[in-house]
C-alpha cells in the first residue's frame, strides 16, 4: 500500500520533498557540467564498464534467436545431426570451430578487399548494442581509443550485396569502446555530393527520425540536376575547410546511397536519399582509420 | 529508507548495489529482449519506475529513476543526468498528482502512465531541442512521444496488478 504520509502533509513531508529534490538537483548538475564537458571522463569509464555486460547480453540473446530460428528447420536439424554422428569427437571438435573460424576468415578478406580498392586502413568492430534511447540511433562498438579509434572518423559496413557504405561517424571514444552516431540519427550532418552524369552537386545530408530511414540532403543548389538513382558519398569538405575539425577525418567519396526523389525547398532545393544500408541490420563494422596509406 | 529503523552501513550500500544491479538488468533487457512494434519500444524503466510510484514511497521511486536515468545515460551516449531529470520529474508530477486516489482504483496506473509517459517525453524533447543541432520538434513528436506515450499505455494494467500483488503477496484477482 502506498505511503501517503511520505511526501503531501505529512510528518515526513519536508525530509522526502527535500531528498527528492537534492536528487533532482543532482540529476540538473550532472546534466549541465556534462554538457560542459566535465563529466566525459566519468561518463566514459561507466559506458567502459557497462559495455562488456550489454555486449555478453546481446551476444546470448542473438544466439538464442539463432536457435529457436534453426529448430523450425527440423528436417534440416536432423540430417545434420544423423551426419554429425558419423564424425568422430576430434572432427567434431573442429567442426564446431569452423564457423567462428570462417565468419573470421570473411570479416578479414572483406576488409582486404575494402582496403584494396580504396584508399583506406580500416579497424575491425563488432556492434555490441545499438539505439538505448527513444529516437535516437546510436551504436556502441567494441574498439575504442586503445584501438586508435578517434571521435570524427567515419565507420562503414556491408549488407548482403551493398557496397561498403557509411553507416555513422564515431562521436564519443572510451578506452575499449566508442559510441557511433548513425547517419539516420536526427544529430547526424554530414557533407556529401551527388553524382549527376559529368557533373558534382555538393549538399548537406541531415538525419531524421523517419522509420523508413530515409535522409534527406539539403542546401543544394536550386537549378541544380539531380535525379532519383544518382548516388551519393561524402563530400569531405570538413578536410578542405576545417582540416582540425573533428569530421575531417571523413573522407570524401565514401558510398552513402542513391537519390530517391528531388524537390524545390524554397530558395535551394533538397534530395530524399535512401542509404545502401540500413545501419540498424549490421552486426560489424569497419571503422576508417586512415585514408592517405 | 523510510523506514525510521537504523540500518548498518554495509545494509545501506548493499541495498544501494542491488537496485542498481536491478535497473542494469531492467535497462538492459529493455533493449535486447523487447523487440520494437512498428520502430517503436516499450519503455519498460518509465513503466516500471511510474508505476511504483502508486504504491512505494516516494524517496524510494526517486532513487531508481536517477540511478536508472543515469544507466540509460551511460548506454545510450546522452549526457548524465538528461533522462534521470525526466524521470524524476514523471515520478513528482504523478505523486503530487495522484496521491489522493486509492490505489485500489483500476484506471489510476492508466492515467499514472500516461501522464508520466508525457512529463518524461516533453522534458526528454525539450532538453534535445535546446541542446541538440538539426532536432526536428515536430517529427520527435509524432515518432517518438505519440507512439511511446501509446506503447507504454498497454501494459501500464497488468504491470500494476502484478507489482500491487508484490509488494501485498497476493494474486491480482480483485481488480475487475
Amino acid at each position: 500500500m502506498r505511503d501517503r504520509s511520505s511526501f503531501r502533509g505529512g510528518a515526513n513531508y519536508r525530509r522526502n520533498a527535500l531528498i527528492v529534490g537534492a536528487m533532482l538537483f543532482m540529476a540538473l548538475v550532472m546534466f549541465l557540467l556534462d554538457t560542459q564537458g566535465v563529466l566525459a571522463t566519468v561518463r566514459a569509464y561507466l559506458t567502459n564498464s557497462l559495455t562488456p555486460l550489454v555486449s555478453a547480453v546481446y551476444g546470448i540473446n542473438a544466439q538464442a534467436g539463432d536457435f529457436v530460428a534453426g529448430s523450425h528447420d527440423l528436417q534440416r536439424v536432423i540430417q545434420e545431426r544423423d551426419a554429425l554422428r558419423k564424425e568422430n569427437s576430434d572432427l567434431k571438435a573442429q567442426i564446431l570451430r569452423i564457423p567462428k573460424i570462417e565468419i573470421e576468415n570473411m570479416r578479414l578478406r572483406e576488409q582486404l578487399r575494402i582496403e584494396k580498392s580504396h584508399p583506406w586502413q580500416l579497424i575491425g568492430a563488432d556492434i555490441s548494442v545499438q539505439t538505448l534511447t527513444d529516437g535516437r540511433r546510436i551504436a556502441l562498438v567494441s574498439a575504442g581509443s586503445s584501438s586508435g579509434i578517434k571521435v570524427g572518423m567515419a565507420v562503414i559496413s556491408r549488407y548482403q550485396s551493398s557496397p561498403p557504405a557509411l553507416i555513422g561517424v564515431v562521436s564519443v571514444v572510451n578506452t575499449d569502446s566508442a559510441s557511433v552516431t548513425l547517419i539516420d540519427d536526427y544529430s547526424s550532418i554530414i557533407s556529401v555530393q551527388a553524382y549527376h552524369g559529368t557533373s558534382i552537386v555538393r549538399g548537406i545530408l541531415h538525419g531524421s527520425l523517419q522509420v523508413n530511414g530515409v535522409l534527406q540532403m539539403s542546401e543544394i543548389e536550386r537549378d541544380a540536376e539531380v535525379v532519383a538513382g544518382d548516388s551519393v558519398v561524402t563530400a569531405g569538405l570538413t578536410r578542405l575547410y576545417g582540416p582540425s575539425l573533428p569530421n575531417a577525418a571523413i573522407p570524401a567519396d565514401i558510398p552513402v546511397g542513391i537519390a530517391k526523389s528531388a524537390y524545390v525547398d524554397g530558395r535551394s532545393k533538397a534530395v530524399d536519399v535512401q542509404p545502401y544500408i540500413n545501419p540498424e541490420l549490421v552486426h560489424y563494422v569497419w571503422i576508417i582509420h586512415n585514408d592517405t596509406k | 529508507m523510510d523506514n525510521p529503523q537504523r540500518y548498518k552501513i554495509e545494509e545501506i550500500v548493499w541495498y544501494e548495489v542491488r537496485t542498481i544491479l536491478i535497473l542494469i538488468a531492467i535497462v538492459i533487457s529493455q533493449k535486447v529482449f523487447l523487440t520494437d512494434i512498428f520502430g517503436v519500444s516499450l519503455n519498460l524503466l518509465l513503466l516500471l519506475i511510474v508505476l511504483r510510484t502508486l504504491i512505494e514511497p516516494i524517496v524510494t521511486t526517486a532513487r531508481w529513476a536517477l540511478y536508472g536515468g543515469l544507466i540509460l545515460d551511460c548506454l545510450s551516449g546522452s549526457w548524465l543526468g538528461m533522462h534521470s531529470i525526466g524521470l524524476i520529474l514523471a515520478v513528482v508530477m504523478v505523486f503530487v498528482l495522484l496521491s489522493r486516489i486509492t490505489s485500489e482504483n483500476w484506471i489510476l496506473p492508466i492515467v499514472a502512465v500516461i501522464i508520466g509517459s508525457v512529463v518524461y517525453y516533453f522534458c526528454n524533447g525539450l532538453l534535445l531541442y535546446a541542446l541538440v543541432g538539426g532536432f526536428n520538434l515536430f517529427t520527435y513528436v509524432t515518432v517518438v512521444f505519440i507512439p511511446g506515450v501509446l506503447v507504454i499505455l498497454v501494459p501500464a494494467l497488468p504491470v500494476f496488478l502484478v507489482l500491487r500483488s508484490m509488494r501485498r503477496g497476493e494474486l491480482p484477482l480483485d481488480v475487475y
